[in-house]
């Protein structure tokens, strides 16, 4: 033992304890700082931590975290708050925050920083959720974009140029199928005169047709005529068989032909469709104004949402990392120097960090009272193994302020089955939602504030089965317009019309798969607005979309006329000979049922006749019998 | 300096001084520490070990540093070997009762690298051990004048700064 090693050791001991004590809580919040800079993708920071280190009581002044997609915005900022750790949990290098006190909070708050991460950002292994129900409601989005109105205001639609430049695909279309349909037909004259039964059924007359029952007297030569028949009907059927399968065979490619050849309708809506969207012609259907308005601002606070729900599955997973990939059968390769964590199962049921209790009686301003949200509410269980500690997170939130607008937000994030359920039901009264954009356009609004609004919100993520019901009902709408209309009639007109709007009821649902969401909207402005669009520019919209629909309309029925002109020269007389032969057959069977029922009906005759004279010649010998008796 | 200062104290007790298994032991914790990820609590008892026993620490310095670099061209496959034998069924029984003992979590043998590294380190220890006691008797009893006569020595020493090392060094001990 080195005694001079031990008192430099000691030294060196009690001078890391020191040095721990004194930093212990820049330490930590750094440590806090990396591990959520790291979960969240853009910067969480710390201010003013201070450790109670015997009671285990952790206090900070602030508490940061950066919106990633908007670096210079909190999604949420902490003002003064508590915590209490567990201590046993520690022994186990677990983390259990028994209670966490929140006075002070803001969303959406700015930052005095960007709060950006320097450098790449780490690639995810696919699309997140998030970016592919963004790909797929864009795509619904565009579908309905904000017409430039200007275009069908001022000009007249050149339809014939139009269908010149961009083609129709339909003639193609039909042509393709002309050269498949001609293969078919040709195969299916072959089979027909394959088909042609004449002579097998001749062969079967000939054995039927010579045989004369009222001729016949031998009940022998009856029943040998009887046989022949059934050797006749035996055949019939073993050739009836054979036709009826290749008949059945005939009939269904002509079936799948006719099929075929009504698909011209599908494809002259698709050039439809093609040429509308190409030049832009809006439809303003009844169903489509709500979306084209709307739209956008929906589907971007549904993505918001359903990011952060995204987040929480992150840091609240189903399957920890290293049980994926072994599930996957992939080998990861962790960071240099990482390595990864294997999780086994555990007797105390402490995931790595745990949040039992999240007590909310916070204000999200004390400067300013008027606007502040006064906020009360608790979160459970918010742990990093959902499926080893066996219960769901869970979120009440409710909000006030002194103008009486309240919400009440109740959420659940079910992270302990294979399937993960996320829930949220939001509820909102009096809520002024401020000014909600609209895309930039001369003769829409370029933004629509929303003062008192009742809204609801049902949030549901099941697995990857998305379901949002949005209601928001508003008696204080007011459009508002960036430019001034100028002298165009249409753009006067518009603003008029949206001016008078002050009631806004407004319908969203975004139901299914997260790759295949549908998206439907509904507004009370739906039907005015339709309506006065197309009395304002549907004139020329209209022209052009009738101009368009019968030009295609036409191509569409010289093409149909075609191809059922074709189908009577070539596929009609192949289907009619088909039946021909099946009538040749049937007459045939008749024709073996009929000798079959009068030799049947001549040897129950002759069986009779035999046995009446045989009755008659033992009555006789009956007779005689008993005249020689004494 | 702290290089050659190493280096230079390494090489003087590789032929006086410390026992050959007071060297050999400190080049073999040194071996273990550095082939292991630094922060857990096995390494950090093995730095009071090498402490408190006589162990030579310029052999711990030397090793520590030189196995470090050697840890981190091996790294994929200590976590490719910690995952397999982390997830061994005929194991996973252990490893559960290990994972719920208190303090044990804190060696944090549950990760791929520390735990890969580690057996690695372990395995390997009494070889390196025994071949550094007994590379270090060879060298005494009939290496070192040689070494200390040969050539690339007496080009390494006669570098500028390796004399300027030697002049400061001197500095300090007068």
């Amino acid at each position: 033992m080195r005694k001079k090693a031990l008192v430099v050791l000691a030294i060196v001991l009690l001078a890391l304890l020191v040095y721990l004590y004194v930093r212990r809580n820049a330490l930590i919040e750094s440590a806090i700082e990396s591990a959520g800079t790291a979960a969240v993708g853009a910067k969480v920071e710390v201010d003013d931590l201070s450790l109670d280190f015997l009671r285990l009581r952790l206090g900070f002044d602030r508490f940061q975290v950066t919106n990633p997609n908007d670096t210079w915005h909190n999604w949420i900022e902490l003002g003064p708050s508590g915590l209490k750790l567990e201590w046993k949990p520690l022994l186990w290098n677990r983390y259990v925050i028994r209670e966490f006190y929140v006075r002070e909070i803001r969303f959406n708050s700015p930052r005095k920083t960007d709060g950006a991460i320097p450098g790449k950002r780490p690639k995810p292994a696919g699309p997140s959720l998030t970016e592919r129900a963004r790909k797929v409601l864009q795509a619904k989005l565009d579908e309905t974009p904000l017409p430039d109105l200007a275009r069908f205001a001022q000009r007249r639609i050149d339809v014939d140029s139009l269908i010149r430049v961009l083609g129709l695909t339909t003639p193609d279309s039909v042509e393709t199928l002309f050269t498949h349909l001609q293969g078919t037909a040709q195969e299916l004259r072959a089979r027909v005169v394959q088909l042609d039964p004449r002579d097998e059924l001749e062969r079967v007359t000939g054995l039927v047709q010579p045989i004369r029952p009222a001729e016949i007297r031998s009940l022998a030569e009856l029943t040998d005529a009887l046989q022949r028949v059934q050797e006749a009907r035996n055949s019939l059927q073993r050739y009836r068989t054979r036709f009826d399968s290749s008949r059945a065979w005939v009939r269904s490619e002509i079936e799948l032909a006719n099929r075929r050849m009504q698909r011209v309708d599908d494809w002259a809506k698709a050039d439809l469709a093609r040429l509308r969207a190409s030049v832009g012609l809006p439809s303003f259907d009844v169903a489509e104004v709500a979306q084209m308005l709307f739209g956008p601002a929906v589907v971007d606070r549904v993505l918001t949402a359903l990011q952060l729900v995204e987040k929480a599955r992150e840091a609240m997973p189903y399957v920890e990392k290293a049980q994926a990939f072994a599930r996957a059968g992939k080998v990861q390769k962790p960071p240099r120097g990482k390595g990864i964590n294997v999780s086994f199962p555990v007797t105390e049921r402490w995931p790595k960090w745990l949040v039992r209790r999240v007590e909310i009686s916070a204000v999200s301003s004390r400067t300013d009272t008027t606007r502040a949200w006064f906020l009360s509410g608790m979160l459970q269980n918010f742990n990093s193994n959902p499926r080893l500690f066996g219960k769901p997170a869970t979120l009440q939130l409710e909000g006030r302020t002194t103008q009486g607008t309240r919400f009440r937000l109740d959420g659940l994030l079910d992270h302990t089955s294979e399937i993960v359920l996320d829930q949220f039901d939001l509820q909102v009264t009096s809520l002024a939602l401020g000014e909600v954009p609209f895309p930039r356009s001369r003769y829409f609004p370029s933004s629509l504030q929303l003062n008192r609004a009742n809204a609801s919100l049902q949030f549901e993520l099941k697995g990857e089965d998305l379901r949002v019901d949005m209601l928001i009902r508003c008696p204080d709408a007011a459009f508002l317009f960036d430019d001034p209309a100028g002298d165009d009639r249409v753009a006067q007109m518009l603003r008029r019309l949206f001016s008078d709007i002050r009631n806004l009821d407004l319908e969203a649902q975004i139901h299914g798969p997260v790759d295949h969401l549908s998206l439907r909207l509904r507004s009370n402005l739906d039907v005015l607005l339709s309506h006065q669009l197309r009395t304002l520019v549907g004139e020329q919209i209209a022209q052009a979309q009738a101009q368009l629909e019968a030009r295609v309309q036409r191509l569409a029925d010289e093409q149909r006329r075609r191809l059922l002109a074709w189908y009577d020269a070539n596929l009609r007389p192949v289907a009619e000979k088909v039946e021909e032969y099946r009538t040749l057959f049937e007459e045939r069977d008749k024709l073996i049922e009929l000798k079959k029922q009068e030799l049947e009906r001549r040897i129950e005759e002759e069986k009779q006749r035999q046995k009446s004279e045989l009755e008659k010649a033992a009555r006789k010998k009956a007779g005689e019998i008993l005249k020689k008796l004494p | 300096m702290f290089w050659l200062q190493l280096v230079s104290r390494f090489i003087r007790v590789l032929r006086e001084g410390d026992s050959p298994g007071a060297i050999a032991g400190g080049f073999t914790v040194g071996f273990i520490v550095g082939l292991t990820p630094f922060l857990s609590l096995q390494n950090i008892l093995l730095i009071l070990l090498a402490a408190v026993v006589r162990l030579n620490f310029a052999a711990f310095g030397l090793a520590y540093f030189f196995f470090g670099f050697i840890a981190y061209l091996f790294d994929p496959w200590f976590h490719s070997l910690g995952l397999s034998l982390l997830t061994l069924p005929s194991l996973q029984a252990f490893y559960t009762r290990l994972y719920n003992l208190p303090i044990a979590p804190l060696t944090r043998f549950y990760n791929t690298l520390v735990f890969g590294s580690t057996v690695v380190a372990i395995v390997l220890a009494p070889a390196i051990f025994f071949a550094a006691r007994e590379g270090i008797r060879a060298y005494r009893r009939s290496w070192a004048q040689k070494f200390q006569d040969s050539q690339a020595v007496r080009f390494v020493r006669g570098l500028k700064i390796v004399q300027w090392y030697f002049k400061v060094r001197d500095l300090e001990l007068s």
